[in-house]
């Protein structure tokens, strides 16, 4: 039931166009030409996927060759009060036709609330008002999808006040796949260190529980991405390398279960290529190694 | 059907709804405070908070530099003793939650808030393709070379184009 089950221990990467040029190899005469295939899967901010007219000439060869394309969206706002809005529903959904995706994603996150847009994934509370209201959204926008649908939680630095009783992050997404057979997961493992550190906890603790605790079968795939600490605070902002620890927690994972495939996200301060292909490569080693 | 076997799902309904409205009340409080600078809600870590709302401000200052690098540019050449722009548009933003068009909304009304005098016609451009995007037609500039129109192209064509001089300008360009 996962469509990415194929890609068990390799890697991907966030498609951009500043950085598009990453999914080609080098010929000897250090132009791109074709295809690399040390890459096996792309992901596109579902948002960017245009309605019509041309694709990046470098995605429509991934395309060409049916390799897989997930629309990853931002703006459907899952742990929004409100049910997700049709019209940004129907894009996502013609995004996954467009690129013919296996799967789609989103957040577990809300990003609008009365009439003001965040512009950013703002993190949901664990109490059961927000669970009822995550569980009926992902289920209106499974409805409205072709495909199966991942859900992300997200990075934080900080936290919504909790109850005794409460699931912990882990939990509560234990219980919304244990609710809902067709749901997936995305599991970003630089927001699982980020918000470990930024919760205080003791991060081997955290990290265990996790593991411990998540349904790794309904994991379709792994983000990871990089930040900056500023004093005792981590932010995650896909525009610096990826983090050590992120990377550590891809091979914990590996050792334990088979690795999902594990994506790089860069979003911005794009390095050269050198540094991306030496990204790729410790991420693909770390999803390798048992 | 009668009400007595659609009971379980109209209490479901009713229940879900409800819960809706109080996670409502309490994202709208938690956005007020990240985003309109109001007091931060019971509960939460207001330093934290308050971190997070700056990165917010940081992150729309950056969004608005990839949309216009020439306008950021134009900015801090002609700032060489004030706050660089990403500072400036931290500090103007506080308090002002980013509008539905997003980085074109910063755009605009930062430059409208912040603008000493005529921008360089080139960057001008940039500006006046935020609002032309936000659904005007055409815009008169009042811009360092003088007043002049600028206009969206016509259909199955990107970009704009300059129109002509304007003989005046009636507002603030």
């Amino acid at each position: 039931m996962n469509p990415l089950a194929g890609l068990t221990g390799t890697a991907g990467v966030g498609f951009r166009p500043e950085i598009a040029t990453v999914l080609l190899a080098p010929d000897r005469d250090g132009g791109d030409t074709n295809l690399r295939t040390d890459l096996s899967f792309v992901e596109l901010v579902a948002e960017t996927v245009p309605a019509d007219g041309p694709l990046h000439p470098v995605l429509q060869r991934w395309l060409d060759r049916d390799l897989p394309a997930i629309p990853h969206g931002v703006g459907l706002g899952l742990g929004g009060a409100d049910e997700p809005d049709a019209h940004r529903l129907d894009h996502l959904r013609h995004a996954v036709e467009r690129l013919g995706a296996p799967l789609a994603s989103e957040h577990l996150s809300f990003v609008r609330a009365g009439a003001v847009e965040a512009g950013h994934l703002l993190p949901i509370a664990f109490d059961d008002d927000s669970f009822a209201v995550v569980a009926a959204n992902i289920r209106i926008v499974q409805h409205a999808l072709p495909v199966p649908l991942a859900v992300e939680p997200v990075a934080t630095v900080f936290r919504w006040p909790a109850s005794p009783g409460d699931r912990s992050e882990a939990e509560f997404l234990h219980d919304l796949c244990d609710g809902n057979a067709d749901l997936l997961l995305l599991v970003d493992v630089a927001n699982v260190v980020c918000n470990a550190a930024n919760d205080g906890d003791d991060h081997d603790a955290v990290l265990d529980r996790w593991l411990d605790v998540l349904p790794w079968e309904r994991v379709a795939y792994l983000h990871v991405a990089g930040g900056e600490r500023v004093g005792d605070v981590w932010h995650d902002t896909h525009r610096h390398s990826v983090w050590p620890e992120a990377i550590d927690l891809i091979r914990a994972i590996a050792a334990r279960t088979p690795c999902p495939p594990a994506l790089l996200e860069r979003d911005d301060d794009f390095p050269d290529r050198a540094e991306l292909d030496d990204e790729l490569a410790r991420i693909t080693a770390a999803c390798a190694a048992p | 059907m009668s009400d007595h076997d659609t009971g379980h799902d109209t209490d479901h309904d009713t229940d879900l709804e409800a819960a809706r409205r109080r996670v409502a009340a309490r994202q709208v409080d938690l956005l007020a405070a990240l985003a309109t600078g109001a007091p931060t809600p019971p509960g939460f870590d207001g330093p934290r908070v308050a971190i997070a709302s700056e990165a917010l401000r940081r992150k729309r200052a950056r969004n608005v530099e990839h949309r216009s690098p020439a306008y950021v540019r134009h900015w801090d050449d002609t700032h060489p003793d004030g706050p660089a722009f990403p500072d400036a548009f931290e500090a103007w933003a506080r308090g002002r939650p980013l509008g539905a068009a997003g980085s074109r909304d910063d755009l605009v009304a930062f430059d409208a808030a912040r603008r000493h005098g005529p921008l360089p016609l080139a960057v001008a451009v940039e500006v006046v393709d935020a609002r032309l995007a936000g659904g005007a037609r055409l815009v008169v500039v009042r811009s360092a070379e003088g007043p002049r129109v600028i206009g969206r192209r016509r259909r199955g064509r990107t970009g704009i184009r300059t129109v002509g001089r304007a003989r005046r300008t009636t507002f603030p360009g």
